[in-house]
């Protein structure tokens, strides 16, 4: 069974599992000229990704975390240096924010998140809350779950890592993932079959994630 | 090899988490200015070479020794060394020493300085320039020669930096000399938004409202609805209602979908009632 689309709708030029039709890029003219040194292209470029890299980075490290900018700028900077390597193999924005995704994994991992961690959420991050339907005690939930994940990220190997980061932090199909990460669509399910079979085993052994998830996963 | 059970299970997994992070990818207030500013940062770090900040710093605690030793190498060697022939030809000619080369240099260095245009300029005098037009390379530097030369880039680099190390007063002085030293820069033009939020935030809202006003002046940019914002609420501050009131509706009719429109419409209804 495929892991269907989660957020993300379909997309005009998708490839798909066929992948017949060449994925439609409005920012590849403007990313090979800003890997070619044009400085103009590049700035247009990375205020134009930038809301998608922001997201990344607040969904890797979390929306509330105070190096919110230090990281967007650490990726947005690792894009500008990878965009001479780019050749338009997946779509710019899958590229970029792969990029964002790996620089922020490496940010967490630097920055020693792992031994940071505490399952509980700090009450600021309830201030952040979008919907008026979400109860405190639903919006605590999600707050927990999400640490829960991003403590995993520090965890799983990379690619493991990337996969599930991309796939539900950012809300990108198998296939969009697949894309990005420049591997076969099977390779992917493989490899978010085997991060989330370790998330299962981390919710099996603490009582409180299992709850949070309604039951054993 | 997953179960049936176990692959329909990770896809509910999936799914719920998924929906946990959608909040985290939406779109806030202020992020237009936070998306500006680092990638002006970005973009103002050298393109090869980066360090990561605890390389940086092995790297300034290692130049600053190599430094220190050699000074301290030079002064000893100065201080045992017969004079040249240069400084005995000098106090022959009852040249000044050293010392007192230093001391009649000092009152330059303590004259005052410049004021900033941004700070007293009215607003007629806001230079028009376009938000993407490339920094001046030869504009109106500092007349005095520094160890590293400083760019509209690294100046804003360096300001974003301190503010956001909490330093108020270092990222203050550092927005404003990138205002008067690279006027036509992009890096000033953005400057004047995260100023004025600095400004507002430590209780200055007359001078906050000038930098606002300040950027809209030069019309267009990707910072309008910051600015608008931050003006607003300068002018809010000040008491100046019907102001403040015609900014929010200009904020309406300029970007009906912003984040800042519930806000916008909240405000409007208050000074509204407030008529």
């Amino acid at each position: 069974m495929v892991l269907r689309l989660l957020k993300l709708p379909p997309r005009q030029g998708s490839p798909g599992e066929s992948g017949q039709r060449a994925p439609i890029d409005p920012l590849l003219v403007l990313a090979r000229a800003a890997g070619q040194g044009d400085d103009e292209a590049a700035r247009t470029l990375l205020v134009t990704i930038g809301p998608a890299l922001l997201g990344v980075v607040r969904g890797v490290i979390g929306a509330r975390s105070a190096d919110v900018e230090d990281v967007l700028q650490e990726a947005m900077l690792a894009v500008h240096h990878a965009l001479p390597g780019f050749r338009g193999e997946c779509k710019t924005m899958h590229f970029a924010c792969r990029v964002a995704v790996q620089t922020a994994m490496n940010a967490r991992r630097r920055a020693g998140y792992r031994a940071r961690y505490t399952p509980s959420v700090e009450p600021e991050a309830l201030d952040a809350l979008p919907h008026a339907a979400a109860s405190p005690a639903e919006a605590q939930s999600a707050a927990e779950r999400r640490e829960a994940l991003r403590h995993l990220l520090d965890e799983l190997p990379l690619p493991q890592g990337e996969a599930l980061a991309l796939h539900v932090v950012l809300g990108y199909s198998v296939d969009e993932t697949a894309e990005a990460t420049g591997v076969p669509v099977n390779t992917v399910r493989s490899r978010l079959r085997a991060a989330l079979a370790a998330l299962r085993e981390r919710i099996k052994g603490d009582g409180q994630l299992r709850e949070l998830l309604g039951g054993p996963a | 090899m997953s179960t049936p059970n176990q692959i329909d299970g990770d896809r509910d997994l999936a799914e719920r988490l998924s929906r946990d992070f959608a909040d985290e990818r939406r779109v806030r207030a202020g992020d237009d200015e936070l998306i500006v500013r680092a990638g002006m940062a970005a973009l103002a770090r050298p393109r090869t070479g980066s360090l990561g900040k605890r390389t940086a710093l092995l790297v300034a605690i290692a130049a600053t020794l190599v430094v220190a030793s050699a000074a301290a190498a030079t002064s000893l060697w100065i201080a045992t060394r017969p004079a040249s022939l240069f400084e005995r030809t000098e106090q022959r000619q009852g040249a000044p020493s050293a010392g007192e080369r230093g001391a009649s240099a000092r009152p330059l260095a303590a004259s005052p300085a410049p004021t900033t245009p941004a700070a007293r300029a009215p607003e007629v005098e806001v230079p028009l320039v376009e938000l993407h037009a490339a920094p001046v390379a030869g504009g109106p530097k500092a007349a005095t020669a520094t160890a590293v030369e400083k760019t509209a880039a690294s100046l804003f680099r360096d300001a974003s930096a301190a503010r956001r190390a909490g330093d108020l007063g270092r990222a203050r002085s550092l927005y404003t000399e990138l205002q008067s030293s690279f006027a036509n820069s992009s890096e000033a033009r953005v400057s004047r938004v995260s100023l004025g939020k600095l400004l507002l935030g430590a209780g200055h809202a007359e001078e906050a409202e000038r930098q606002f006003r300040s950027y809209l002046a030069l019309g267009g940019g990707d910072l309008g609805e910051e600015a608008l914002v931050g003006r607003a609420d300068a002018l809010s501050r000040l008491g100046r209602s019907d102001d403040e009131r015609r900014v929010w509706q200009e904020l309406l009719e300029r970007y009906p979908s912003s984040v800042y429109a519930p806000r916008a419409r909240q405000r409007l209804g208050a000074l509204g009632a407030g008529e």
